[in-house]
């Protein structure tokens, strides 16, 4: 062969090159289009799924929090994937239709038993005098439970002072209603022990030192700290906060407890003590609370099946505390929506923010990102409020929650924040949610109950506030700071 | 593996930010670079087309009888139509709903600045490709001649 020949089909060899390059990088399919290949057939074999799983594995960093959970292969993440992925695609696949039996079954654990007790001291005479809400609400929420689908292995009944004075074991629903029906002042008397005085940190003590991965315990009281005559409760307060931290402090040390409180309304009729323990004849409408104890897996099934939800009269508010070690680190998806000025993300919207820069009009720079809250135990009701946050202070944040229907894309999350700011700079930004009392614990709390026919002070409870403070100190010391979950979004300029 | 080249075309305003995120794989669900590699497939495209349309040039010059050295400027308004052609064929359709995260605010012009950055790129390609000494010596009639001067 000639020179010129050989000349002319080196010429031939460079577009050669780089159309067999082309037919490489096409056969390296990407992860979008494979899933939407896969959702074509609506359904999802073993097989399929597993060489999705090897393609996250090749085409992924090894962290990358859309497919991985504490650096392993999350498979219900690459599942939600591949199903919000076809549907924004327009491609109906439901999670049911993708195989999922290599995600590994949680064994089934024994049940616990279900605990009710209910504080017989004096001034909880005016809560089951008569027909009262009080009544109606314990006996709708017991009926709750015992319908609840075999949730708990047992329904147990007790009366409880300075100690347990009624017991009553497997409750069934005829017992229950008599157990309602029995509810009444003259019962309390009768059952006896020291119904004087109202030890809050006692109650608590018994309650906790029963309570267990066997037991769920609910108990029922109006919490008006009354230590008995001749002292002056509004000076034993603190005592009794500090008191109570202690009990709860030493009981999560050892077990993974939650804490549900819900506070709810009844017409009363009878004698309150106030705190210097003078006893004022009453009626109307007076709080009480309804306090549940248990394994933290226990309380947010409760709290997500909705068994605190349908009482009779209604919830006014409530509260969950739980056992944490430190600020639950939650993931972030950044969106381009919303914007102002410009950013990239080089790490996908998960990621951190990059090249920065505000607006060129108005110098503001600002962004969305959506938040999952759901697995979380509070109501999400919590997390569309702006004073439950806790954000650096060079920017300024709002929240909407995302409504059923939206962006299929953004199914898997709940909330929807923006942050903007005019002093923008290279930053680490976290975005805590505060583990405090909420506001309506000091709104609904007294510190001065000797005028209590004042209807302002018949909607507060007498010390709650030190109550409740002494029960987050426990659960959210160092090096929580009172911080419960956490975002954190890197901003680079 | 070519972002960085369409990165260019930001900066030199060719390409906005939201279809630069688009050419770089932005997912339908907004979520991560797991869609489809454009700014690969148009890099890949541009460089295919103008080799493939510079070697046939060579081809047909070294090939008797000679063809006229005009035809240079022909060739290359051929290879920059091709090149519009293919990047609008790979991305023209790919800003319809559906097909691309719907944050990125993406237009038919964007679309257009998109072809004619590898339309740029083809033709600063061709310049490279034809000035560099060794890739001339291939051929026999061509070693005087590049895009930018017809000996």
């Amino acid at each position: 062969m000639n020179n010129f020949y050989l000349r002319r089909r080196s010429i031939l060899y460079l577009p050669g090159f780089f159309a067999a390059l082309f037919f490489f990088s096409s056969c390296g399919q990407n992860l979008q289009d494979k899933a939407i290949e896969l959702g074509q057939d609506g359904k999802i074999k073993k097989e399929e799924l597993r060489d999705f799983i090897n393609l996250v594995s090749d085409k992924t960093d090894h962290g990358d929090p859309q497919f991985y959970t504490a650096n392993k292969i999350d498979t219900n993440k690459v599942i939600t994937f591949i199903t919000s992925t076809c549907e924004a695609a327009g491609i109906r696949i439901n999670k049911e239709d993708v195989y999922s039996g290599s995600v590994k079954p949680i064994p089934p654990k024994g049940k616990p038993s279900f605990n009710v007790y209910m504080e017989d001291s004096e001034s909880m005479d005016a809560y089951v005098n008569g027909q009262t809400g009080f009544k109606d609400a314990v006996y709708s929420l017991l009926g709750n439970v015992i319908n609840s689908d075999g949730a708990f292995t047992g329904t147990n009944l007790y009366y409880i002072n300075n100690q347990i004075t009624f017991r009553q074991q497997n409750a069934s629903s005829n017992t229950l209603l008599q157990f309602i029906q029995n509810l009444d002042p003259q019962t309390f008397r009768k059952n006896g022990g020291n119904r004087s005085s109202s030890d809050m940190r006692r109650l608590f003590q018994q309650v906790l030192d029963s309570t267990d991965d066997r037991h769920v315990n609910m108990l029922v009281s109006d919490f008006v700290f009354s230590p008995g005559r001749g002292q002056n409760a509004a000076l034993s307060l603190q005592q009794q906060s500090t008191g109570i931290k202690i009990s709860f402090a030493q009981k999560i040390q050892h077990f993974d407890l939650a804490v549900e409180v819900i506070q709810l309304r009844s017409n009363v009729s009878g004698k309150y003590f106030d705190e210097n323990d003078r006893p004022t004849v009453i009626s109307g409408n007076r709080p009480f609370y309804i306090w549940l104890f248990g394994p933290k897996a226990e309380i947010n099934a409760i709290r997500k099946n909705g068994l605190l939800n349908n009482i009779k009269g209604g919830v006014d508010h409530s509260l969950v505390v739980y056992k944490q070690a430190v600020p639950l680190i939650h993931a972030h998806k950044l969106l381009y929506t919303n914007k102002q000025g410009e950013f990239e993300m080089t790490d996908g919207a998960s990621g951190d923010i990059h090249g920065a820069k505000p607006g060129e009009t108005n110098n503001i720079f600002a962004f969305d990102f959506l938040v999952d809250y759901s697995k979380d135990m509070e109501d999400l009701a919590f997390y569309d409020d702006t004073a439950n946050y806790v954000h650096d202070h060079n920017y300024k944040l709002t929240i909407n929650r995302l409504t059923a229907g939206e962006d299929p894309a953004n199914a898997s999350y709940t909330h929807r924040l923006h942050l903007s700011t005019t002093a923008l700079d290279d930053q680490d930004l976290h975005v805590y949610t505060k583990a405090e009392p909420p506001r309506w614990v000091m709104a609904g709390s007294s510190m001065d109950d000797r005028n209590i026919r004042d209807p302002l002070e018949m909607r507060k409870t007498f010390g709650l506030q030190y109550l409740i403070q002494g029960v987050y100190d426990a659960f959210y010391a160092p090096p929580h700071q009172n911080k419960s979950t956490e975002v954190q979004i890197t901003v680079k300029k | 593996m070519f972002d960085w080249l369409y990165s260019i075309g930001k900066d030199i305003h060719f390409i906005t930010g939201d279809m630069l995120t688009h050419l770089k794989g932005f997912d339908i669900r907004c979520s991560g670079y797991y869609g489809t590699p454009y700014a690969t497939y148009l890099a890949i495209s541009f460089l295919i087309i103008t080799l493939g349309g510079i070697g046939m040039q060579y081809f047909a010059i070294d090939s008797p009888p000679k063809r006229p050295v005009a035809t240079w400027w022909f060739v290359e308004l051929i290879i920059a139509i091709v090149n519009f052609i293919a990047a609008y064929f790979v991305i023209g359709s790919s800003i319809s709903p559906g097909h691309h995260c719907k944050d990125l605010m993406l237009n038919g012009l964007d679309v257009i600045g998109v072809c004619f950055f590898n339309v740029l790129c083809g033709l600063i390609l061709a310049m490279l490709v034809t000035g560099l000494p060794w890739i001339r010596r291939m051929s026999t009639n061509n070693v005087f001649t590049t895009f930018y001067k017809n000996n």
